[in-house]
């Protein structure tokens, strides 16, 4: 049984004095306890004490003490503050002010404010752990971390041996380096380099690397679960994977054996979260971390509950213009870097928001800059490739869910028939797959009414587009749908602030292609022109886009290439961003597999587009379209 | 009156009844609305001095308020009249001025707020000693200090980060010797009983000022 009230004792560490920690323990939810009583929450962490009924392991929740220190000094006293705290408020003041106003505390101290493991059996004693903790924050603030500077130093080495099987880009050395400071540091930060730059590579390089006793934890969207499993298996075949996904997976922590890396999803991680947090994690990374944006969400608080030495967020937006999300994410990579959220907004988010002041910009940037690693296309252009592709993982909202196993259900059980009408059959529910992918509104046939929130295609391309268009980029977006682009143009211009956004289809005569075409490309269009692969898959010159969005996928890779080469061709002066929507657990995620892993087979047997499914049998058409379990977005 | 959240935004242009003003004065109402109404411009610090520009009708007034520097030694002194309290760098490290500051460096004779005789103001407007374009600068100045505590040490021949590492340099200096290795004691000899308490502890506890 835990004791009800907040615990507090020091953890010492012997070998580098100021990295001594407080520790914060009992309680159901000692964050939650924290918090209540104005204390940092910390980061949580294994410890071992000697309690009452014999040694326990304890998850605690342990708190550097330059922020330790002030909180425990500012506690304010009461009846739901125990004594074991009210020691380690007294220590504090003590260690604050005049340093012989400890004298005298030890005896006053129970066992629960020091019976921390030393050796074997032996704890340290009241006065021994006050003597340790008096010298700990002496030199915790007489000596800044060292942490930040090596960080900032290891960011400009290259890594020499990068353990994977890839030839990484100067930048990504950069990046590989930094990370291995930041695990060896046993700190947090996050990697926040524009998509496509290879987040997931350098993330495999630092797991491969480490050498530990311990697993490695990486939690995604259920879309890219799969994603990951490959790429670690391609980049770092040594490393062993375990997917914690599905029905069948582990239910005791013995699964995850020492080195090995577990992938598992944002839903697993709260509905497992015992088990997860039961682990003592090596390196724990948070792949598209900007989901914990909102810091009171579940999600948000599940991460923060799990134990492990280093914390390592990825996420391609640009956090540091975004405040709230900002201090979210780096309170989970960073526990406390950024202060209490109230400090921060008026510290930080307040001055900088609303009246850009320079000073707490600049005070800000000094604060994050050890710990938040971004960098753009433009920055690394020479290492990069004229043409970048790139899958963009969206999730299925629930109405999406539910119309698509709807569908699915009732075409394999009505059956496909055969011949020329099961031909027909297939194509239309593949038709209608599509649709349910691409918006509710399309394969319903809605003409009005908001299309915000219903398909997670439709938002995630609408947040990306925003972003192109803020920093000043063009860009095509294709579908093979009229239907679909009629919704994209009424939606985009009304949620991007757009006068209009221009469609290019069959529909649209030859001299008012000619004009939207100039138009686009001599700039007096908004910045985002929609085009109908068949009715623009060829022959347009549209150089002026740097990015090629394929709104729905065409699965004949000579098609899509076309398309891209409406930007992509002679007359282009910038690399072109390409990125390709898929929304995962569903057969545009598998079909998208099946091209990428078998690409050269696949042009063989793909043909001429989506053919080959029709001449699937029920096993095999059922296993492509067949919704897997996804993590349905709200 | 004050819009001044922080005790040191607030004590800002306290500075200036050295020059005689005193309350009520019409003329710091004058100053606030001349605020509002985005008169001041230009507003610079620097080293020893705070300038800006007042915008009226007709006619801008350049306005300069002095405070002199601390030299070299005397900041040396301060860092280590501040080290002698863990306290301060925890303020400072927090962007925050430490409330005894005025007292820990009279001990050693120096002041960070300008002390009497310290201030010297220049304006071209034809009123006498202090006047509303000076007050306004001041306030306008304690606006911004309110956000920015290091802009007094600035002001003063400092910044941030030199008043950070002198202070730590000075704390480094008289860094206690380390505790012997610990021995520590059988976990089987704790108190069962009393392991979360020790009888008659809470109230020394609670009332423990440091």
């Amino acid at each position: 049984m835990p004791p009800k009230l907040l615990q507090a004792t020091f953890l010492p560490d012997r070998t580098d004095p100021s990295r001594g920690r407080m520790a914060w323990w009992g309680g159901d939810d000692t964050a939650e306890l924290a918090r209540r009583r104005g204390l940092p929450e910390g980061e949580p962490g294994w410890i071992a004490l000697a309690l009452p009924d014999g040694p326990a392991r304890t998850l605690a929740r342990l708190v550097p003490l330059l922020q330790a220190v002030p909180a425990l000094a500012a506690l304010a006293t009461g009846k739901q503050v125990s004594d074991s705290a009210l020691v380690w408020r007294a220590a504090a003041l003590g260690a604050l002010g005049e340093d012989s106003a400890l004298d005298g505390l030890a005896p006053l101290m129970p066992p629960a404010a020091h019976a921390v493991t030393l050796d074997g059996d032996t704890v340290w004693s009241a006065a021994e752990l006050l003597a340790a903790f008096r010298h700990a924050v002496h030199g915790t603030y007489a000596s800044p971390s060292k942490i930040p500077d090596a960080l900032l130093a290891a960011r400009e080495r290259m890594a020499e041996r990068v353990p994977v099987e890839a030839v990484p880009r100067p930048y990504q050395r950069h990046g590989i380096a930094w990370l291995g400071a930041v695990a060896e540091h046993r700190t947090g930060a996050i990697l926040a380099d524009d998509m496509g730059l290879g987040k997931t590579l350098q993330t495999i390089a630092l797991l491969a690397g480490r050498s530990t006793t311990r697993p490695h934890l990486v939690v995604c969207p259920t879309s890219v679960v799969g994603n990951w499993a490959r790429e670690i298996a391609r980049f770092a075949p040594g490393l062993r994977i375990v997917r914690h996904h599905g029905p069948g997976r582990a239910s005791e922590a013995t699964a995850f054996a020492p080195g090995a890396v577990v992938i598992t999803s944002y839903s697993l991680l709260l509905r497992d979260l015992a088990l997860l947090s039961d682990v003592d994690w090596e390196v724990l990374v948070l792949d598209e971390a900007q989901q914990i944006k909102n810091h009171t969400g579940q999600t948000a608080k599940a991460a923060r509950a799990v134990p492990a030495r280093a914390r390592i967020a990825l996420t391609g937006t640009p956090v540091e213009n975004r405040l709230a999300e900002l201090w979210s994410i780096m309170d989970f990579a960073n526990p406390g870097l950024l202060g209490p959220h109230k400090r921060f907004a008026k510290r930080f988010a307040e001055p900088i928001e609303l009246r850009r002041d320079p000073g707490a910009t600049a005070r800000l940037r000094e604060l994050i800059a050890p710990y938040l690693l971004r960098r753009l296309k433009s920055e690394v252009a020479t290492d990069l490739p004229a043409k970048l592709e790139s899958t963009v993982a969206c999730t299925l909202t629930r109405e999406q869910a539910k119309l698509y196993r709807k569908t699915v259900k009732g075409a394999l059980d009505v059956g496909l028939g055969d011949g020329f009408e099961r031909h027909g059959r297939v194509l239309a529910l593949l038709t209608a797959l599509k649709q349910i992918c691409n918006h509710p509104a399309q394969f319903l046939g809605e003409t009005e009414g908001p299309l915000t929130g219903r398909s997670g295609k439709l938002d995630r391309v609408t947040e990306m587009l925003g972003e192109i268009v803020d920093s000043g980029d063009r860009a095509l977006v294709f579908t093979q749908y009229r239907k679909m682009g009629e919704l994209l143009a009424g939606h985009l211009s009304a949620e991007l602030d757009l006068p209009r956004v221009p469609f290019l289809h069959g529909g649209v005569s030859g001299t008012g292609r000619e004009a939207m075409v100039d138009a686009f490309q001599d700039g007096s269009a908004p910045p985002i022109l929609l085009v109908s692969l068949k009715a623009g898959g060829t022959g347009l010159n549209l150089t002026a886009a740097n990015h090629v969005v394929h709104y729905d996928r065409w699965w004949n890779p000579a098609v899509e290439d076309q398309a891209t080469d409406r930007a992509h061709r002679i007359g282009q002066t910038r690399r072109v961003d390409v990125h390709k929507l898929v929304t995962g657990g569903t057969l545009e995620e598998r079909v998208a597999e099946l091209l990428e892993r078998k690409r050269s087979l696949a042009d063989a047997i793909v043909g001429t587009g989506e053919e080959w499914i029709t001449r699937l049998d029920d096993a095999g058409l059922r296993a492509l379209v067949e919704l897997s379990e996804v993590e349905v977005g709200e | 009156m004050s819009t001044q959240k922080t005790w040191w935004g607030k004590r800002w242009p306290r500075t200036l009844e050295a020059l005689g003003l005193s309350y009520p004065d019409s003329r710091i109402v004058r100053a606030r609305a001349l605020i509002r109404s985005g008169a001041v411009d230009d507003l610079l610090v620097e080293p020893g001095s705070i300038t800006a520009w007042i915008d009226q009708p007709g006619r801008a007034y350049g306005v300069t308020i002095r405070i002199p520097p601390l030299g070299e030694a005397q900041w040396t002194v301060a860092a280590g009249a501040l080290a002698g309290r863990t306290r301060s760098l925890a303020d400072l490290l927090d962007d925050r001025l430490p409330e005894d500051v005025d007292r820990v460096l009279a001990t050693v004779g120096l002041s960070l707020f300008p002390r009497d005789g310290e201030l010297s103001i220049e304006c071209p407007c034809s009123a006498r000693g202090l006047c509303v374009h000076v007050i306004t600068v001041s306030h306008a100045f304690a606006d911004r200090f309110d956000d920015d505590p290091f802009l007094l040490p600035f002001l003063r021949g400092g910044d941030r980060a030199r008043l950070l590492s002198d202070v730590r340099a000075a704390m480094s200096s008289i860094a206690p010797p380390p505790p012997p290795a610990p021995v520590g004691v059988a976990a089987g000899s704790l108190s069962a009983k009393g392991f979360y308490a020790v009888e008659d502890a809470r109230d020394a506890l609670t009332a423990w000022a440091g």
